[in-house]
């Protein structure tokens, strides 16, 4: 067995090494902020050109803050959508998080095996996702990756039924 | 430990209590006796439902209308609860309680004897099951103890986090005066489904879902019509003949999966794996992906020739006859 695909760190330091160092708006967006500023702006406008520099500059980065937050924010810890499609990592998060609970109720030997195994699965899922990701075409990659979605799935439905079920009913 | 099974085990009482009264009680017979053995009539088939947190079910099916419950209170085990309605017997062995001294030493032991034909219902977080003879149908919940029993005709399922699962398939051996089931293609369907333990089953099989996290699963099967087995980090190893037109799928990540089925010129074939090697008896070559990285073996085979379909990520893929 080998494993040779691009880890997720070196990639996002790819990314990183090959982005701009500053970021201009594709358009002269003064007009629509003037348009906005003007009602107040009217007694001010001997203002406008010591400000004008400072308003590129804070456009400039907002824009290079928009762009890396988008780029760096691990995508586990937000919640993309693409349309109406879930990303494979958002799924990814939810799923596993939806595990965490049900494991809170095993005893406490058995919930040490049982996580340390899921982690273990969670990686191997990562890995299939980043694969996927690298070769989106691949049919190969993408039966694997919705394996271990459905399988994550029926993992939680396991727990559940195994734990929380129980749980419920005394409660009633 | 002790205190999160027995929170367990009263949780699963209760839930199955609730589900067995639908709203009336039923007083049950109650049992503090270090040793006991107890007769019920029952009619057949019936339902047996057992509940506890450690030590040993044992049970058996037999040719009698009755149900008998005998056995031996250890240091974990207050109390056992029989409640009998309408043909369910509910075994409820109550866990002694966290902080409460226990009255006796040793370990739980619960023997049952039930009728055949009835079905049973085991939960348990940490208690051993050994069951055979049980030809309905059989639904096993376990959190970390390890199950094994044996499948006749009813539909079995067996469940568990980190508790091995082990079968094996007794329809060939008919009880005495029985004859026994020749029909395979008739047997339901069995499903084992663990996170971390291992899966073994033995035994004349049509159709077998097997399925785990990082526990390995190991067969050594026949009169296969269905096999599907996914595994994570587990290897799947498989010896089995196949019925014609027989479908069997096995899917991992990491693990290898092996597979000593078929024979040569008469399967279909469709491997992939995307790290890995493919390796096979047959003489056949495997060939990089058409649509990307990995390595890919396809076959067709004659008409209703059973048919391989195996993937993995990193894992190795061998198969060889039977």
């Amino acid at each position: 067995m080998s494993d040779n695909k691009v880890p997720r760190a070196e990639k996002l330091e790819e990314r990183v090494a090959k982005m701009a160092r500053e970021v201009m708006p594709g358009r002269d967006l003064w007009p629509e902020i003037s348009s906005r500023l003007e009602p107040r702006d009217r007694t001010t406008s001997a203002s406008r050109a010591a400000w004008q520099p400072r308003g590129w500059a804070s456009i400039c980065v907002a824009a290079a803050a928009g762009y890396l937050f988008a780029t760096w924010i691990p995508l586990s810890s937000m919640s993309p959508q693409i349309g109406q499609q879930t990303l494979p990592a958002q799924l990814r998060a939810e799923l596993m998080a939806e595990i965490q609970p049900t494991l809170d109720q095993l005893p406490a030997g058995t919930r040490a095996v049982v996580e340390t195994d899921l982690a273990g699965f969670e990686l191997d899922w990562l890995r299939v996702e980043e694969a996927s990701e690298s070769e989106p075409d691949n049919p190969l990659l993408s039966e694997l990756l919705m394996s271990a979605q459905d399988r994550a799935q029926s993992v939680r439905d396991q727990l559940v039924r195994l734990t929380n079920d129980q749980a419920e009913a005394v409660g009633t | 430990m002790k205190s999160d099974n027995g929170k367990l085990a009263t949780m699963l009482a209760a839930a199955l209590l609730a589900g067995l009264a639908d709203g009336q009680t039923v007083d049950p017979v109650v049992i503090d006796d270090q040793t006991f053995d107890r007769i019920f009539p029952a009619p057949t088939p019936g339902q047996v439902t057992v509940s506890m947190a450690v030590g040993e079910l044992i049970v058996r099916g037999w040719d009698q209308d009755e149900i008998e419950v005998s056995g031996e209170l250890g240091e974990d085990a207050l109390r056992v609860e029989l409640t009998l309605d309408e043909g369910q017997m509910l075994i409820n062995v109550v866990p002694v309680p966290e902080g409460t001294e226990p009255a006796y030493g040793g370990e739980t032991d619960i023997f049952v004897r039930m009728p055949r034909q009835s079905s049973l219902t085991f939960s348990t977080t940490d208690a051993e099951g050994l069951i055979a003879g049980i030809h309905g149908s059989q639904s096993l919940h376990t959190i970390s103890g390890d199950i094994e029993t044996e499948f006749w005709s009813g539909p079995i399922t067996a469940e568990s986090a980190s508790g091995d699962l082990a079968i094996s398939n007794r329809t060939g051996f008919g009880a005495p005066g029985e004859v026994p089931n020749p029909d395979l293609s008739e047997l339901d369907e069995v499903v084992l489904t663990t996170l971390s333990g291992e899966i073994e089953a033995r035994g004349p099989f049509s159709q077998l879902t097997a399925s785990t996290v990082s526990g390995d699963i190991e067969l050594d099967v026949a009169n296969v019509s269905m096999l599907h087995l996914e595994t994570s980090n587990g290897d799947i190893e498989v010896q089995a003949t196949l019925s014609a037109g027989a479908e069997v799928n096995a899917e991992t990540i990491n693990g290898d999966v092996e597979l000593d089925i078929g024979e040569e010129g008469n399967l279909t074939l469709d491997l992939g794996s995307f790290s890995g090697r493919i390796e096979n008896c047959f003489g056949y070559e495997d060939l990089p992906s058409s649509s990307g990285s990995g390595r890919e073996l396809r076959i067709d085979g004659p008409d209703n020739s059973p048919s391989i379909r195996a993937r993995t990520l990193n894992g190795d893929i061998e198969i060889c006859a039977s």
